[in-house]
């Protein structure tokens, strides 16, 4: 067995405690992140350690330098960045850390002001698919009367269903907050290949 | 600072608690806090990040860097005089409020 892998790591942003979770589960069975990312990660074999994972969102950092000091003073190794702003810290796991050691953050006020950076940008995203999504249907509907035009009806739907995914990822957020469950969210496997899917038939049609 | 001010976080008050007196390092801030507090309030470092970076962008604290040759952190935060106004005001507000459901118990307001 080769002792590093590539991993697909697709989460869609209001999942990034389960990525927390999943990275936990996978050191403590060996395999151990080198460097993580938004498509793929890459793990490395060894049974000898085990870490638990936060991931944080600071597209812009004043100083990346202090920012990554201030979680090395409280026990957290910097593992690495991604393009888009993530980056992705560890601990070494031992029995006798306290619930608030395995958290970066303590209150809930921080907690939430690093969701926001991203909550507000995935509510305009989605406002921005419906606002296509009914551009393509009344274009489809202003075609029909020649021929009808199927490219614009699988767009419109397309956007429709991007829009309602963003919607409902941001909503799960908000409903976590209130202490609710998340709700239903089209899972990202299948909207995942979809998007991408999609996106390759606006370039080329 | 002549705006009522919000309250602040605990995490906030801390912070600029543990700087009344001496700059610190954030090592030492979260030490000093977890101390004060009998473990009650640890600051993550998330927060404490947030927290710092916040609170420059306002004036309150500011980077400085240690002269002691000791000192294997270099950088330390010290408290401004805005900052310095704001946990003073702060500590009125709380003492305020306690004094308030002082007089409510005993019954003489």
């Amino acid at each position: 067995m080769k002792d590093t892998m590539t991993r697909l790591t697709v989460y869609p942003v209001w999942e990034y405690k389960k990525e927390e979770e999943a990275l936990n589960k996978a050191s403590a069975e060996g395999r151990q992140l080198v460097k993580g990312g938004c498509f793929h990660s890459v793990f490395r074999k060894d049974d000898s350690v085990r870490y638990i994972y936060q991931l944080d969102y600071c597209p812009t950092p004043d100083s990346k330098e202090r920012y990554i000091e201030c979680f090395n003073d409280a026990g957290w190794e910097f593992v690495n960045s991604t393009y888009n702003g993530w980056h992705y810290f560890r601990r070494p796991y031992t029995q006798d850390l306290a619930p608030e050691d395995l958290k970066i953050y303590s209150d809930k006020e921080s907690l939430y002001a690093m969701e926001n950076r991203w909550l507000g940008m995935i509510t305009t995203f989605s406002v921005i698919y419906f606002i296509f999504s009914i551009i393509e249907f009344v274009c489809f509907l202003l075609s029909a009367s020649n021929s009808m035009d199927y490219e614009q009806l699988f767009m419109c739907g397309f956007m429709f269903v991007m829009g309602i995914t963003f919607f409902l990822g941001a909503r799960s957020i908000k409903r976590s907050r209130a202490g609710k469950k998340p709700g239903f969210i089209p899972p990202f496997q299948i909207i995942f290949p979809i998007a991408i899917l999609g996106l390759l038939l606006m370039a080329f049609l | 600072m002549s705006k009522k001010n919000e309250p602040l976080t605990e995490s906030y008050y801390y912070i600029l608690l543990c700087l009344y007196h001496s700059p610190n390092h954030g090592y030492g801030i979260m030490q000093e806090t977890a101390r004060l507090s009998d473990n009650n309030v640890k600051i993550g470092s998330g927060t404490m990040y947030g927290a710092t970076s916040n609170m420059m962008k306002k004036g309150w604290i500011q980077e400085t860097l240690s002269d002691n040759p000791e000192d294997k952190r270099k950088r330390l935060y010290a408290l401004t005089e805005a900052g310095r106004d704001i946990i003073e005001q702060e500590i009125q507000r709380l003492k305020h409020l306690v004094d308030i459901a002082e007089h409510v118990i005993k019954g003489d307001i």
